[in-house]
Order: C-alpha cells, then structure tokens, then sequence
C-alpha cells in the first residue's frame, strides 16, 4: 500500500473511531480472552508462607490468594477475606470472615482457615520468613465459625497493616497444605485465578476461578505469565504484541513513550513505586561509628545529581520512610555542603579522609550505578570507595553478617512505615540493617510502634525520622518510580504499589 | 572393539565419582545459602538462620551431608529440590530435552550453513567471492552468541512484529511452534560453530582437491560435479564430523546463554536459577547429569575414532 494512501486509510478508520468513540470504548469490561503478562522472574517458591520475595508474593501470588485485608489506592485499608475488623483494645483485633468465598477447590473458607494460616507461619518447622512479624501475635481464636479474634502480646501499631500484605498474609487452605506436604506442588487459594500450570523459568498458566467471591470478576478467562529475564527481550515483546503487560526500567521508557500501541503507567503508586535507595555505613565500625563522619558523607552526596543520571529524573529524593507511604513520610531538605562536610571530616579526625570499601550486588544495576556516582560524590572531600561487586547470595551473607565497610542497596516495597522505622533502628532488632547499635533511637522507635493512636502515631513516625536524618545511620538517595507498560487493548489494568498483579478487573477491548 | 568400549566405561565411574565430589566441595565454598537467599534482606535474626538451616539438614557437616547424598543416589534418588521441593529428576528431565533440541537444531544450523559455503569458498578459490566468505567467517567467529541473539530478537519484534513462541515445545510433540521457538536461538547458537565448520570444509576440500585421485578422476573425464561431489566432499567431511563432536559440548555451554535470552526453560536456566538460589540437591543432580554427559560424549567421539581408525582401538 503507497504511504499516502495509508495515511489515507488510517485517518479514515480514526475518524469511524472517534465517530463511534462512546459506543466503542465503552466502560462496560468486556467478558473473555487471555492476557499474556510477562515477568522477569517466575515465582522461587509456590507456597506463599515460605517466600520472602516480592518475586512470589508482590507478583502471581496475589491473583491466586488474598489475606484479610487489602489496600486502597491511596495505601488505605481495605476489607478482602475479612468483611470488617475492630481494634477492641490495643492488644485484641477482631476479624468477622466474609461468608460465601469458595477456595480453589470449591470447599467454602471460614475462621477455622484464617486460624490455621496464621498457626502455620508461626510453627517454626514451616520455616517461614515471616515468623519474626506475626511472633507479635500471642493466640488467635476462632469463637464462632465467622469470627476470628488475634490476641496481641503488646500493643504493636504496624500489625493490622501486616494483614494486607504483601508478605505472608495469604489464607490457605488446611487439606491442600496436608495433601502435599506443601503449598509448593499445588496452589489453592481464593483469588481471583487458579494455577492450572508452572513450568518453572518458562511460564504460569492461571485460569478464571468461576465462583470467584466478587461476582462478575474477574473479567479474563485466564492469563498467561511468561519469564523474560532479559528486559530488551520483553519490551521487544509487548512492541510486537506477544505479550499484554510487562515493565521495564527508566531506561527504556522513552521507547515505550514513542510507541502509539503501548500505555506507559509510571508513577509512585505504580508497584516498585515505593522502594528506598540507600548508602549504608557499617555504624558499628570506625570510622563510620563517628557520626561526623556520616553527616559529611551525607553532605557531600548531590542526590539530585543521583536521580537525574541512574534513573533519568523518574523519582524523588526521600528520607527515612519512601514518600509513597503518604502522610508519615518526612521530606528532608537536603543540601551539598562540601566545606561544611571538610570540616566535620577534620573534626573527626580525617582531615586527609580515608578509603573504604562499598559492595552492591550486579543483580541490582541501579544499586551499582548508585555507588558509582556516590564514589566520584565522596572523592570530593577525600573519601576513597572501592567499588566491590558481589553476587546476590554473597552479598546478602556478607551484609547480614556485618562484614562490610558501606554498601548500597535498595529496599521494599514494605507493609508499613515500622519496617523502615523500628526494624532499621532498634539496637535489638535482628533487621537492623546498618548496625545501628548505640540505643540512641531505642526510645523513640519503641513508642512508635506501640502508639495505636493514629495522630499520636505520625507525630512520633516524623520525629523519628527527623532523629534518624540527624545521626543519619543510613544515608538515603531516592525512591523510584515504577514504570508498568501495556498494549492499548488492555483496560483497567490497576497496578498498586504493593503488587504488579491487579488483573481481577482488566479485560481486553478486542 | 568390546574390550575397548568396557575399559572406557569402567575409566568412565571414578570419573563421574569425581565430578561429584568436586562439585559438592565447590558449591560449600560459595558464600551464602538457600536460607539466605529464601529470608532475603528483610532477616538477619541469627536464631531463626539456624532454625531454618536445620529444616533443610544445612546443620550437618559436610562430608556427612554427602555421604546421605551418595547413598541416596545409589539408589537411584537425586532428592529434591530445595526451594521447589519438586525431585531434582523431575526438574532435569523437564529441562534436558529443551537444551538438547536446542544444541542439536544448533548443529543442524551449523552443518546446513557451514558445509555448502566451506564447498564454495573451496571451489571458487581466489575469487572476490571467496574472500567475500572468508570475511564473513572472521564475522561470524568474532560476534558474540549472546549479542546475536538480543539483535536477532530486536529486529524480528521492530521490522517483522514477531516475537518468538514461549515455553515449553518440544520438537516431538509441537512440531511447528518448536521450530518457529527455535529458530533465533539455533542461528544465535550455531553461527559461530557454523564459521568454523566452513572454514575447515574449505581447507580439506582444497586439500582433498590437491589428491592425485582428484586428478586421475578428472583425467578419466568424469564431470566436475561428479569430482566434488563425489570424491572430493565425501573424503573431506571426515574431518568435519569429528569437529562437530567435538564442539557438541561447547554448544552445551554456549546454551546457558542463549537459554537466558531466548527464555527456553534449559538446563542453562536450571544451572543459573540454581546457582542463584543456591539450591545444592538441585545443582548437585545439574552437574551430575551434565560431566556425564561430556564425559559420555567424548566416549562417543572416541568410539568413532576407533570405527574409523583400527589403530586406535588396542
């Protein structure tokens, strides 16, 4: 066909479409059809309580099981399994379990479920990663087959966030866990989608759970997740139509920007939109136990610098707490100040700085372009980093134990604001990331967690946070955007900060 | 011929008995374990570690831990995977067959492209043509497999709107969709080895040519056809063959790659995805299955060397 009268042709079928334009792109959903989704990772494990990455639970996971509650647009809470819940006193939280959800496998859900999937993550031989947060739970109860009551050792303000997810949340069901041993063979949830298929570093096959609770959801017929590791195999994917929805890095989104067959969601409500890059010093090591010395290198990182090289202006300077998670988030002015940082080096007894090492792991290249630009950013005022790259496993087991100089990492999508709070910055916290082990936040970090009262519960959240930007332990870079891509067919595709997977409403237009 | 093929196979168990050990030594030297890696950065309680290291029997020593893992196997058990908990014989009969179509359609590639264009180079010796194909081997032994591959997939998904089928096809069962899955990833794997196989069709067809019998059946007025074809190609290939089974296990290699790329559910990927997580049970049987199979391989290749030269075989 000549070029003009292409032109000619296409011009023609978008003026019958914009004529026919309401009748056309109705907001009715339509029924039917299979969304193709590709992923980088498949799920590592099946079961959703033996998992502790996102790649299991922030992915597939959450189309096939759903936990009490669940999250608004704005972070707010929801009812899902649980129709409603009351904070009796600080330490008892009661459930009433909505009625008429079916599992997979047809049997109806009630209490004595919810009991037994919160029982089974704290048996340690389940071995779950999520024991340390539901070890707050002291006994759960089930008085009448609609109610469930969860019995607090102490007050803990972060917990009812925890029934939402994204991690270790999920109501299974009691005979499939028996059946197989493990959820790892079989998954049976109450989502909105069954596992039919998993062939591991190749693809999952969901299929429409019919007697889903939300009735007339969801929508597809099934979806079809395929692993892509590589990210210019997957753009090249959905360019050519084999593939509905994917995401990539910021990257490639001028490339999705300029392809009129893809819609490009970016934002910090998009999933990975609520995720912390750090530089961490070991602070329980010389010369970063001195806080002088962290408050130079603070005063020395040009974040904006940061964000505008390693992720092209796609996200915001943060504090302590990701500005994702709303209200609670401190937004920090910070400021380049190299005399100020020479100054409190030579107070420090450094007035020639020092070198050191910092480690970040290749799996996560933003983490690595981070060290590289903090590197150049530290050398400013004498400071020598070596760029050490180690492999994810080794990393996590070299950092955990403590034997680092400083290392970048970045972290979440997390529940609750505690997790970067309390959990970060308690000496006797096993999460304490940065060796942080001076008490000093002790106090504060505690009354935090236990304040049930919502406002009392913020004004001790920022002032935390402002002590923590103080003795800075950690020195925080940004929190990324998130960058979802789907074809134009696919509509009320809702990604959520906590999940890529909101599919229970998508339908495809054709 | 037997006595030969026995001795091998008996050289072949404490072979195999090595691969075991050093693998197992190796993968104890890897910083980092599945607990690690299950807990990931939201953990660093030292008690649950422990707790959950004896779930998956970490606590015992090492020599202990391969002595059960010994005894398992004798009878006939790999055990199971760590983080799928699905056998480790299940996993690597799902993905073996994936990585040996792969190699094999890679090798078609190679042969379908390198012997054809070897003959050419050979015949039309000294012409702009030959040298044409000459450049194109240097290209086709520099490029690397993996960048091949990314281009490949670029320019089918932008000029073509194309994207190869994913999952699991087997040549076997979904013959059409298998070879449209394999297309990219075999020309993307077998280039390389298909330069080489050119280059050494051409070198022993000139050196095939330059044979007295070459003359004498030209002499005899036999057409030209008939010298190539006939005498020449057939006594040059034999050289070809045994660079082909020799290069089998660099395309075995080669595949972890492209697997990645291509997202074919491989060995490649099980070795990766295991490594990553450090799921020992499931490397173990990985590294088992393979060493054999080049040490099997390089069996095969010596056999045929024994059928093809009788001084081989004492």
């Amino acid at each position: 066909m000549p070029r003009a009268l292409r032109a000619v042709t296409l011009a023609a079928l978008l003026a019958v479409g914009i004529g026919v334009g309401p009748e056309v792109i109705s907001a009715q959903p339509r029924l039917g059809g299979t969304l193709t989704v590709a992923d980088p990772v498949g799920p590592p494990v099946l079961d959703p309580h033996k998992d502790g990455s996102y790649q299991s639970s922030g992915m597939v996971l959450t189309m096939i099981y759903e936990g009490l509650l669940s999250r608004g647009d704005k972070g707010e809470l929801q009812p899902q399994l649980a129709e409603s819940w009351k904070v009796i006193t600080p330490t008892l939280y009661e459930f009433k379990i909505r009625r008429g959800v079916t599992f997979h496998n047809g049997r109806e859900m009630d209490a004595a479920d919810v009991k037994y999937s919160f029982e089974r993550e704290l048996d340690p031989k389940t071995g779950s990663p999520f024991r340390a947060v539901w070890s707050a739970i002291d006994t759960i109860e089930a008085p009448d087959r609609w109610t469930v009551r969860v019995h607090l050792k102490q007050p803990n303000a972060p917990l009812l966030n925890y029934f939402a997810g994204p991690y270790g949340h999920q109501i299974v069901a009691k005979e499939a866990v028996e059946k197989q041993g493990d959820l790892n063979q079989a998954a049976v949830g109450t989502g909105p989608f069954k596992l039919v298929e998993y062939v591991p570093d190749s693809h999952l096959k969901l299929e429409k759970h019919k007697s889903y609770w939300k009735k007339g959801q969801p929508y597809l017929d099934g979806i079809n997740v395929r692993i892509i590791k590589d990210e210019s195999a997957r753009l090249s994917a959905v360019r050519a139509g084999a593939v509905d929805v994917t995401y990539v890095t910021a990257v490639n989104a001028p490339a999705v920007k300029q392809d009129r067959n893809l819609v490009l969601l970016e934002g910090d409500n998009v999933f990975y939109g609520m995720t912390l890059a750090q530089f961490i010093p070991n602070d329980s090591k010389a010369p970063f136990s001195d806080k002088r010395v962290r408050q130079a290198m603070s005063l020395a990182i040009d974040r904006k610098e940061i964000v505008e090289s390693v992720i092209f202006g796609s996200g915001v300077v943060s504090g302590p707490v990701p500005p994702g998670m709303g209200a609670v988030a401190v937004a920090p002015a910070y400021k380049v100040d190299l005399e100020r940082a020479r100054q409190l080096l030579r107070e420090a007894g450094h007035p020639n700085g020092f070198t050191a090492t910092v480690k970040a792991s290749p799996q996560y290249p933003l983490d690595v372009a981070d060290c590289q630009m903090i590197k150049s950013h530290l050398k400013r005022i004498g400071i020598e980093l070596d760029i050490q790259l180690v492999e994810w496993g080794q990393f996590l087991k070299e950092w955990l134990g403590g034997n680092y100089d400083t290392i970048c990492l970045t972290s979440g999508p997390l529940a609750d604001p505690d997790a970067f709070i309390y959990d970060y910055f308690h000496s006797k916290s096993p999460r304490n990331r940065a060796k942080f082990l001076t008490g000093e936040l002790d106090d504060i970090v505690t009354q935090a967690r236990g304040a049930t009262d919502a406002t009392k519960r913020r004004e001790l959240l920022m002032e935390a946070q402002k002590r923590v930007l103080d003795l800075t332990p950690v020195i925080y870079l940004y929190s990324a955007n998130g960058f979802e891509v789907h074809r134009t067919h696919v509509k009320g595709y809702r990604p959520s900060r906590l999940s890529r997977y909101g599919l229970a409403e998508t339908w495809l237009e054709k | 011929m037997l006595r030969f093929v026995v001795r091998r196979l008996i050289v072949l168990v404490p072979i195999v008995l090595g691969v075991s050990v050093l693998s197992f030594l190796l993968l104890y030297l890897i910083p980092g374990d599945v607990v690690d890696i299950l807990m990931g950065t939201e953990s660093g309680d030292p008690a649950r570690l422990a707790e959950m290291r004896k779930l998956f029997g970490l606590d015992q020593p090492v020599l202990v831990r391969y002595a059960t893992w010994l005894g398992d196997l004798l009878h006939g058990d790999l055990g199971r995977s760590f983080v799928t908990r699905r056998p480790v014989t299940a996993e690597i009969l799902t993905a073996f067959p994936v990585t040996l179509q792969l190699t094999v359609a890679a090798l078609v590639v190679a042969l379908m492209v390198g012997v054809p264009l070897g003959l050419l180079a050979a015949v039309k010796r000294g012409s702009l043509g030959s040298a044409a194909l000459g450049g194109l081997v240097l290209v086709g032994l520099s490029v690397p497999n993996f960048w091949l591959g990314i281009l490949l997939i670029l320019f089918a998904s932008l000029y073509l709107h194309w994207f190869p089928p994913q999952g699991l096809l087997l040549v076997w069962q979904q013959p059409l969709e298998a070879v449209k899955q394999l297309a990219f990833p075999s020309l993307a794997l077998g280039l390389a080895l298909a330069a080489m196989v050119m280059r050494m069709t051409r070198t022993c067809v000139l050196e095939v040519l330059a044979q007295d019998y070459v003359r004498t059946a030209r002499a005899k007025g036999l057409a030209e056809r008939g010298v190539i074809g006939h005498h020449a190609l057939r006594n040059a290939l034999i050289p070809v063959v045994t660079l082909v089974g020799l290069q089998f296990g660099y395309l075995l290699g080669g595949a972890i790659v492209i697997e990645e790329i291509f997202s074919l559910p491989g060995m490649g990927r099980l070795v990766l995805r295991s490594i990553a997580q450090r799921d020992y049970p499931l490397l173990q049987g990985i590294l088992l299955v393979g060493g054999t199979t080049i040490v099997l391989l390089n069996l095969w290749v010596d056999i045929c060397y024994g059928l093809l030269d009788p001084r081989l075989r004492r």
